[in-house]
C-alpha cells in the first residue's frame, strides 16, 4: 500500500504523462472551438500590429528620431522633448481646448443615444423602428471629410444656406469658421447628427436584453410607460452606461481627429488647436518624430490617469467599474 | 424580389467599373507620331551609356503630362538617345511629404527622389541624399543654366548642393487682376494709387457689380490661402514695399539683412492697413480659408472684382463666365497694387527650382556620376531642343535657325503641348522663353489674340515688367525646420491673420510675436541671418 503522500509525489514519467495530457486537452478544446478561435484572429493580429507593436516606438520620444537611420543612427536626446513640451507656453490652452471640447459633448452628447435607444425601445411598430433606426445610422457612415465639407458649405458666410437665410432676414452673414467661439458648438451639433443613431446601438442591444417578464411584472403591478422606463428600463441600462462613461472618461484627451483638423483655421485656431492635432502636425508637417511622440505618450499618461480616476470614483458611488 | 433588386444593384456597379477605369483624356494627334519616331532616334553622339543606365525616381506629378514610360516620345527617346532608362514613381502634391515619409521609413529609397514639402534639408538631416557640390565639373551645362548670379539660389543654407534644378527663364507668373466691365460699369479706370485701390473695392462692395441682384456677394479684394498662408498677403505686402519670399516669411532689408518679414519697419503699418480693410469688409471674409481652387470658383463665380493670382487664370476666368451668360466679362491684368507710399512691385518667378537629390541609394550603387551626366545632357544643345521642342520633323522645323513648333503643338496654348510629353516640367530642364511664348500665342501675333488671350499674356509679359523684384529665398535652416510647424505656421501665421481679422490689436500681435521668439523664432532668424550672409558672401 502507498500512503497518500506517495500518491501525490509524482515521478518524472507521470510529470511527462500529464504535461502530454494537458496538452491533449487544450489541443482538442483548441480543435473543438476552431471556428470561434478563427474568428477572433484578425482582432488579435489587428491589436498586436496596431497598438502592441507602435509601443516599441513609444521610445522615440527620447530621440531625435530619423526614419531612414532609425535608434541606431538617431541621437539620443533624453528628456528634452518633454521639457520642451511642458514649458510650451500653449500646452495649457490645448488641453484646455481638447478637454472643453469633450466635456461639453459628454455633457451634451453622450446621454442622448441612451435617450434615444431607450425612444426607439418605446415605438409600438416594428417596422418604423428599423426605419428610423436605418436612417439614424446613415450619418455615421459619411466620411468626415465629406461631413466638413458639407458644414464649410453650409456655413459659409459667400455661398452658405445659412447665410442666404441672414440675407433673406435683413442680416449680416456670419463667418462662423473663423470664429472661435462657434467652434465647440458646430462640433457637437454635427456630432450630434452624425453619431447619435450609431452609438445608441450598444443601448438598444442591452435594452434588448431585458427580461420581458419585468416589464410584464411591473404592468401587473400598475406601472405606466414612463414608470416602466424608469424602474425597468433605466436600472437594465445602468451598467452599460456607467462602463461606457469610464471609456469616455478616458477618451477626454482624444478627439474626433480628422473633424477638429478639417474644420481648423488659422482664425479659430485659438479654439481648435488640440493635443492631438499638435501631435498630427509636429509628427507630419515639421518631422520632428522624437517631440510628436513625446507630446502623443504625455496625452496617453494623462488619458490612463483619466481612466483610474474614474474607474475608482465609479466603483465607489456604484460598484460598477472597469477592473 | 429582393434577389431581382441585388442582381440590378450588382450588374449596374458592374457596369460602373469599366466606366469608372475609362480615361477621357484628349490624345493630341502629334502624341503616337512623336512616340514612334523617338523609338527610332539615333544613339547620341554627345552621349550614350554603352551598358545601359537604369534610373528609379520619385517625385511629384502634375498637370497633363503622360506619366507611363510610353505614354509620351520623352523617355523612349531618350532612352534611343542615350541608352538611360528612367522609371519614376509619379506620386500627386497632397501629403507628398508624409508619402516620401514612408519610403524613407521603408528603407528603400529610389535613385532620385524630389524632396517637395519635405525639404530638402530634412532629407539631408536624415542622411538621405548626397551634395553634389564636388561633381560640379561633370555638369558644366547646369552650372551654365544656372549662371553665376544665380549660385546662390542653387545651395542650401549650410552651403551645399543637392539638387539638380528646373530652370524657367520668364519672370512672370502671378499678376494682380481686375474685372474690366465692372471698372467700366463704373466709369474707373484701372486703379493706379492706392486712394484709387480703395476707391474702387469701396465701389465693388456698395455696387451689384455682378447683376445677381445682391449687393453684398461681391469680394472687392480676394486673397488666396496657400499652402501657409503665403500668397494671400504677397500684393498687400509688395504694396507696402516689402519685397517678401515666396511664403512671405522673409525679406531682405534695405541694409542686405535678411530677417522675417515681421521685423520690417513698415510691417506693423501693414498689418493696421490690412485689418482696417477688412473691417471695412473690402477684404475677403474667408481669406482664412480660401484655397486656391476655392478662388478660382468665386472667380468663375463672378463674385471676385480684384485679386492677384496666376495670370493665365485672366483668360480661363472670363471664359467661364462667359460661358455662364456674362458676355461682358473680362478679367484684365493690371500693374501691382500700389501702396500708400507709392511702392508697386511684385515677385519674380523663381527662376531656379531644387527639383531632384541624388539618394544614397544611387552612391551606393556608384550611379551618382552617370546620373549627373545624364541630367546635364539634359541642359546641353541636344538635351534642351528635346525637351522644348521635341522631335525634329515631327513635332518642330528649324526656321533660320530657331526652332519653331509645329501648329497642332502650340495650337491649344500649353495643354496639348504639354499632353504630347515636351517641357516635361516634373522632370524639368530648362524652359525656353521661345517655346513658353510659341505656346502662349497658340501660332498667331499678338493681334490675332481675342481679348481675354491678349489679357493673359500682358499679365505675364508686358504689365510687371519693370516691378519684378528677386524674392528672397526661405532658408530651410536646422533652426527654421525644427520650428516651421510650431512657431511660423501655426505661430506667427495665425496671429497675423487673427489680427487681421480683427481678434487682437497690432500692438497684442507684436507683444505675442516677442513670445514666439523667445521660444525660439529668434533661433529661426539668426539662423537665417547667417546663412544669407554666408550664400551671398556679404
Amino acid at each position: 500500500m502507498t500512503s497518500a503522500k506517495d500518491r501525490r509525489r509524482k515521478t518524472p514519467k507521470e510529470t511527462i504523462f500529464n504535461s502530454a495530457h494537458v496538452r491533449h486537452v487544450v489541443a482538442g478544446r483548441l480543435y473543438r472551438n476552431r471556428y470561434i478561435y478563427l474568428m477572433i484572429l484578425p482582432v488579435v493580429i489587428y491589436f498586436l500590429l496596431f497598438k502592441y507593436l507602435p509601443m516599441w516606438f513609444l521610445r522615440s520620444a527620447f530621440y531625435d528620431y530619423k526614419l531612414l537611420k532609425g535608434f541606431e543612427g538617431s541621437k539620443y536626446v533624453g528628456l528634452k522633448y518633454f521639457e520642451r513640451l511642458l514649458t510650451n507656453p500653449n500646452l495649457l490652452t490645448y488641453i484646455g481646448n481638447t478637454l472643453k471640447l469633450n466635456i461639453v459633448a459628454l455633457v451634451f452628447l453622450f446621454p442622448l443615444p441612451l435617450v434615444f435607444a431607450i425612444m426607439l425601445n418605446e415605438l409600438r411598430s416594428p417596422r418604423f423602428t428599423k426605419c428610423v433606426q436605418t436612417i439614424s445610422f446613415l450619418p455615421h457612415f459619411v466620411s468626415t471629410v465629406v461631413l466638413v465639407s458639407m458644414i464649410s458649405t453650409i456655413l459659409s458666410p459667400s455661398i452658405g444656406s445659412l447665410a442666404k437665410i441672414a440675407k433673406m432676414l435683413g442680416r449680416t452673414p456670419i463667418n462662423f469658421l473663423s470664429i472661435p467661439e462657434y467652434f465647440v458648438p458646430i462640433n457637437v451639433v454635427s456630432g450630434f447628427w452624425q453619431c447619435v443613431g450609431w452609438d445608441a446601438i450598444i443601448y438598444v442591444s442591452t435594452l434588448a436584453g431585458i427580461d420581458t417578464g419585468l416589464y410584464e411584472a411591473a404592468r401587473i403591478d400598475g406601472a405606466n410607460r414612463w414608470q416602466q422606463i424608469l424602474h425597468v428600463s433605466l436600472p437594465g441600462l445602468a451598467n452599460t452606461f456607467v462602463l461606457m462613461l469610464i471609456m469616455q472618461v478616458g477618451q477626454l484627451l482624444n478627439v474626433n481627429f480628422e473633424k477638429v483638423y478639417l474644420l481648423q483655421n488659422n482664425l479659430n485656431l485659438s479654439a481648435s488647436e488640440m493635443l492631438p492635432t499638435f501631435v498630427y502636425k509636429t509628427g507630419m508637417e515639421s518631422h520632428n518624430y522624437g517631440y510628436a511622440t513625446a507630446a502623443g505618450l504625455f496625452n496617453s499618461v494623462i488619458s490612463i490617469l483619466l481612466v483610474l480616476i474614474a474607474n475608482t470614483v465609479s466603483n465607489k458611488v456604484s460598484e460598477i467599474s472597469l477592473f | 424580389m429582393k434577389k431581382i433588386l441585388a442582381i440590378i444593384l450588382a450588374l449596374s456597379m458592374l457596369l460602373g467599373i469599366p466606366a469608372a477605369m475609362a480615361e477621357s483624356v484628349n490624345v493630341p494627334a502629334l502624341t503616337q507620331p512623336l512616340i514612334d519616331a523617338a523609338k527610332e532616334l539615333p544613339k547620341s553622339e554627345n552621349l550614350y551609356f554603352e551598358d545601359g543606365l537604369e534610373i528609379s525616381g520619385m517625385g511629384v506629378h502634375y498637370n497633363n503630362y503622360p506619366t507611363a514610360f510610353d505614354g509620351c516620345f520623352y523617355w523612349p527617346a531618350i532612352e534611343s538617345l542615350t541608352n538611360a532608362h528612367l522609371e519614376f514613381d509619379w506620386r500627386v502634391e497632397d501629403n507628398y511629404s508624409t508619402q516620401v515619409a514612408t519610403t524613407l521609413a521603408s528603407g528603400k529609397l529610389p535613385d532620385i527622389l524630389q524632396a517637395g514639402a519635405y525639404g530638402i534639408m530634412n532629407l539631408v538631416s536624415e542622411g538621405a541624399i548626397v551634395p553634389i557640390d564636388d561633381y560640379l565639373d561633370l555638369i558644366p551645362n547646369i552650372v551654365a543654366a544656372v549662371g553665376e548670379e544665380r549660385m546662390a539660389d542653387w545651395r542650401q543654407p549650410d552651403g551645399h548642393i543637392y539638387a539638380i534644378p528646373t530652370i524657367v527663364n520668364v519672370p512672370g507668373s502671378q499678376t494682380v487682376m481686375v474685372r474690366q466691365d465692372w471698372l467700366d460699369q463704373l466709369g474707373m479706370d484701372a486703379p493706379e494709387t492706392w486712394e484709387d485701390w480703395l476707391a474702387l473695392w469701396r465701389a465693388i462692395k456698395e455696387n451689384d457689380l455682378n447683376g445677381n441682384g445682391d449687393p453684398t456677394d461681391e469680394i472687392p479684394l480676394a486673397l488666396e490661402q496657400g499652402a501657409n498662408g503665403e500668397r494671400s498677403m504677397a500684393s498687400l505686402l509688395n504694396a507696402f514695399g516689402i519685397r517678401a519670399s515666396s511664403d512671405c516669411q522673409f525679406c531682405v532689408l534695405d541694409d542686405g539683412t535678411y530677417t522675417m518679414v515681421y521685423e520690417h519697419p513698415r510691417y506693423a503699418e501693414f498689418l493696421q492697413a490690412v485689418q482696417d480693410l477688412y473691417a471695412e469688409g473690402l477684404i475677403d471674409p474667408e481669406f482664412a480659408t480660401r484655397t486656391q481652387a476655392e478662388l478660382f470658383t468665386a472667380m468663375d463665380s463672378g463674385l471676385v472684382g480684384t485679386t492677384m493670382t496666376w495670370a493665365e487664370r485672366a483668360k480661363l476666368s472670363t471664359y467661364a463666365i462667359r460661358e455662364a451668360g456674362d458676355e461682358d466679362a473680362l478679367w484684365t491684368c493690371v500693374i501691382p497694387i500700389t501702396g500708400p507710399y507709392g511702392d508697386h512691385i511684385t515677385q519674380e518667378r523663381d527662376a531656379v527650382t531644387q527639383l531632384w537629390c541624388i539618394t544614397i541609394a544611387a552612391e551606393e550603387a556608384g550611379k551618382v556620376e552617370d546620373i549627373l551626366r545624364l541630367f546635364d545632357w539634359n541642359f546641353s544643345e541636344e538635351g534642351n531642343y528635346l525637351y522644348n521642342y521635341g522631335i525634329e520633323g515631327v513635332s518642330y522645323d528649324l526656321v533660320d535657325g530657331e526652332p519653331i513648333l509645329y501648329p497642332e503643338m502650340v495650337s491649344n496654348g500649353f495643354v496639348d503641348y504639354r499632353a504630347t510629353g515636351c517641357e516635361y516640367e516634373p522632370f524639368g530642364g530648362e524652359w525656353q522663353t521661345s517655346a513658353f511664348m510659341q505656346c502662349l500665342f497658340g501660332g498667331q501675333s499678338i493681334e490675332d489674340l481675342d481679348d481675354a488671350s491678349a489679357s493673359f499674356y500682358n499679365g505675364l509679359a508686358i504689365v510687371n515688367d519693370g516691378y519684378f523684384y528677386a524674392m528672397p529665398k526661405t532658408l530651410e535652416t536646422d533652426a527654421y525646420v525644427e520650428f516651421r510647424a510650431e512657431l511660423i505656421t501655426t505661430g506667427v501665421c495665425t496671429l497675423r491673420d487673427q489680427t487681421v481679422a480683427g481678434q487682437m490689436t497690432v500692438d497684442e500681435f507684436f507683444a505675442k510675436y516677442e513670445t514666439l521668439k523667445a521660444q525660439g523664432l529668434q533661433e529661426v532668424i539668426d539662423a537665417g541671418t547667417e546663412a544669407y550672409a554666408l550664400l551671398s558672401g556679404k
